[in-house]
């Protein structure tokens, strides 16, 4: 009886636990990668997320097509993002974090007033796929269909970017310009390139991030992603600092203590999370997995 | 970078820039008249000036130290609310409330900055950001019932007041905070020739060095990460004195955010340019209303300040007529 109960309230909240850890951990996929290749704080990856959910907003609404939707949601922060880092963050890459936390804050800055000029404030929503909207109910078991959707989508991109950098050629080479770019310049590849592609496919992810996601809990507004910017950086700072895996493990600490933690701790779960946040930083700066500098 | 500590002992052409711009606030505030509009201009002014304060404090920590505290809207928001209860609760007195005001913003820095300093770089950053969270979550969540929460908090009356000043008096509460103003920028502007300055920007320069010289540079950072609090935290005990009403967004990033700017645009590693920065920053505001570009023209224009001009407004300003000075500015950027 209370094994049954117990399992439950497991598959309840397991199932919602998940889904908030596997959205923070996409969000920060790109924020992982650029700071793992160059020490690059990227505040402007919120801007790009939010960019990438309107993106999509503008093609559902047009077209009520899902599918199609999320494609142009990957695509616009894609190509935004490949734009910034060829125009601006590419000159930063070698000098000091504070200057390019500075500049990247001022992107998001420009990137938030022009949607606001464009869109206006308002809050904007994307309702569900009717296909999705629906619920399987076992016994006492409740669980959204586009949740579980939400989940499969997401891992299927995790495993494809585990793919992505570890079996493939272009992976190989932006692995290797993370630890050591000098060296694979003068193995005659043009690294910087390869550092746009980085660069442009975190952004597209937390874009499509943006659009998978909003339907589940958040309404479409400019400022939308300085909230999440920075339960992206306490994601990577848990994982490690440039730790791909790192911060699959930052998330899932982050997603249970935010959807358990909200049980239970109620108002005080965001300080504690800030102050876990400070605990690691202090003994452990590299994070969970991160090697030593 | 700061070389010489000579060049801060002589009257500096920032120094003859700093009275004009002195000597012009109280002009202004002479040849009014008490109409509305400017009795709205002159609070516009202490706004100006309560916010360089702020600037002024983040500067500090960033160009004699090198550490970039996030922690500063912390600072200046626990400085607010420390004052707004001690004239709550204590009685109705400046007094009161500047010391209360000073001491929990004191220890807060305290706490801030001996966790803080044991790391550096990028981390030290991210800890003061985590830290600067704290008063804004808390005076939202668990103290809400003496916070009231996202509303905030007002006064109904100002403090009566202090020897012969009448705060209630826009003209009076201006000259007195200019003259708070006059007295930051001249303790800064003769830092660093004392021992103290000059350890905090050899800390800077090369902090093994000095560790190995034998100095407690943890111990050094701490109490300059103390300074910068208690400065912010008058800053905004100012604001409070000032608006009357505080609310938590003075606590978010996006405040130290705006110091941070006000400070590049001003130009780091000098001491008139959080001023500078702080006035054009609102004056861009205030007068170059294109509705709804604001956002727009602010970020692209720090964007280009700090990748063209990295020395800032103040520094491309006094560098003009030297041809020695080129370097004088940021240094490595």
């Amino acid at each position: 009886m209370f094994l049954k109960a117990f399992f439950n309230w497991f598959a309840t909240w397991g199932i919602i636990a998940l889904s908030l850890s596997l959205y923070y951990i996409l969000f920060s996929l790109g924020i992982v990668l650029t700071f793992g290749m160059h020490k690059v704080v990227n505040f402007a990856h919120g801007a790009l997320y939010m960019v990438g959910a309107y993106c999509g907003y503008i093609i559902y609404c047009s077209t009520n097509n899902f599918v199609l939707a999320l494609l142009f949601g990957f695509s616009g922060s894609f190509i935004l993002g490949a734009l910034l880092e060829r125009m601006i963050i590419c000159r930063l890459y070698n000098s000091d974090s504070t200057i390019t936390f500075l500049i990247t804050f001022a992107l998001s800055f420009i990137i938030i007033g022009i949607v606001k000029l464009v869109a206006s404030a308002q809050f904007r929503t994307i309702k569900m796929p009717e296909a999705l909207s629906k619920r399987i109910i076992m016994g006492d078991i409740r669980i959204e269909i586009y949740r579980l959707f939400f989940i499969i989508i997401s891992i299927m991109i995790l495993i494809g970017m585990h793919i992505f950098l570890t079996k493939t050629k272009i992976g190989n080479i932006v692995r290797a310009g993370t630890s050591n770019s000098i060296a694979v310049e003068i193995l005659g590849i043009n690294v910087s390139n390869f550092f746009t592609l980085t660069f442009a496919l975190g952004s597209g992810i937390a874009g499509l991030c943006g659009v998978l996601f909003a339907p589940l809990f958040t309404a479409l507004y400019p400022t939308m992603g300085d909230e999440i910017i920075l339960w992206g950086f306490v994601v990577v700072i848990i994982g490690g600092l440039g730790n791909f895996y790192g911060s699959i493990i930052g998330g899932i600490i982050l997603g249970l203590l935010h959807s358990f933690g909200s049980l239970y701790l109620r108002e005080y779960v965001l300080i504690f999370t800030y102050i876990l946040v400070i605990i690691i930083l202090t003994i452990r700066p590299q994070g969970i997995l991160g090697g030593r500098e | 970078m700061i070389k010489s500590t000579n060049r801060f002992n002589k009257f500096q052409k920032e120094d003859i820039l700093f009275s004009i711009i002195i000597f012009a606030f109280i002009a202004f505030t002479f040849f009014q008249e008490a109409s509305t509009l400017s009795l709205y201009y002159i609070g516009f002014i202490s706004n100006i000036i309560i916010f360089s304060i702020l600037s002024l404090s983040f500067m500090f920590l960033y160009s004699y130290t090198g550490l970039l505290s996030m922690a500063t809207s912390a600072f200046y928001m626990v400085g607010a609310y420390g004052g707004i209860f001690a004239i709550k609760y204590l009685g109705n007195n400046f007094f009161w409330g500047l010391i209360a005001s000073l001491v929990l913003t004191g220890l807060f820095a305290f706490i801030v900055g001996s966790v803080a300093n044991l790391t550096r770089g990028v981390y030290f950053m991210l800890i003061t950001l985590g830290f600067s969270m704290f008063p804004y979550l808390l005076s939202r969540g668990p103290l809400k019932e003496f916070t009231r929460g996202q509303s905030g908090m007002h006064l109904r009356k100002l403090p009566s007041f202090i020897f012969c000043i009448d705060l209630e008096n826009p003209y009076s509460f201006l000259i007195f905070v200019i003259t708070i103003l006059i007295i930051v920028y001249i303790t800064f502007r003769l830092l660093p020739s004392t021992h103290f300055g000059k350890a905090l920007v050899s800390i800077k320069e090369n902090e093994l060095k000095m560790k190995s010289l034998g100095y407690n540079t943890w111990r050094i950072k701490t109490i300059a990460v103390i300074i910068n609090g208690l400065l912010a935290g008058l800053s905004g005990y100012l604001f409070l004195l000032k608006n009357l009403s505080i609310s938590p967004v003075m606590g978010t990033y996006f405040v130290a955010a705006k110091a941070i700017f006000c400070s590049l645009i001003g130009g780091i590693n000098i001491v008139l340019g959080p001023i500078i920065g702080t006035l054009s920053w609102y004056l861009v505001e205030e007068f170059l209303v294109i509705p709804g570009f604001l956002e727009i023209i602010l970020g692209s224009g720090l964007v280009l300040v700090i990748l063209f001009f990295p020395l800032g407004i103040t520094g491309t300003l006094t560098n003009l007529g030297s041809t020695t000075g080129k370097n004088k500015g940021r240094g490595k950027v």
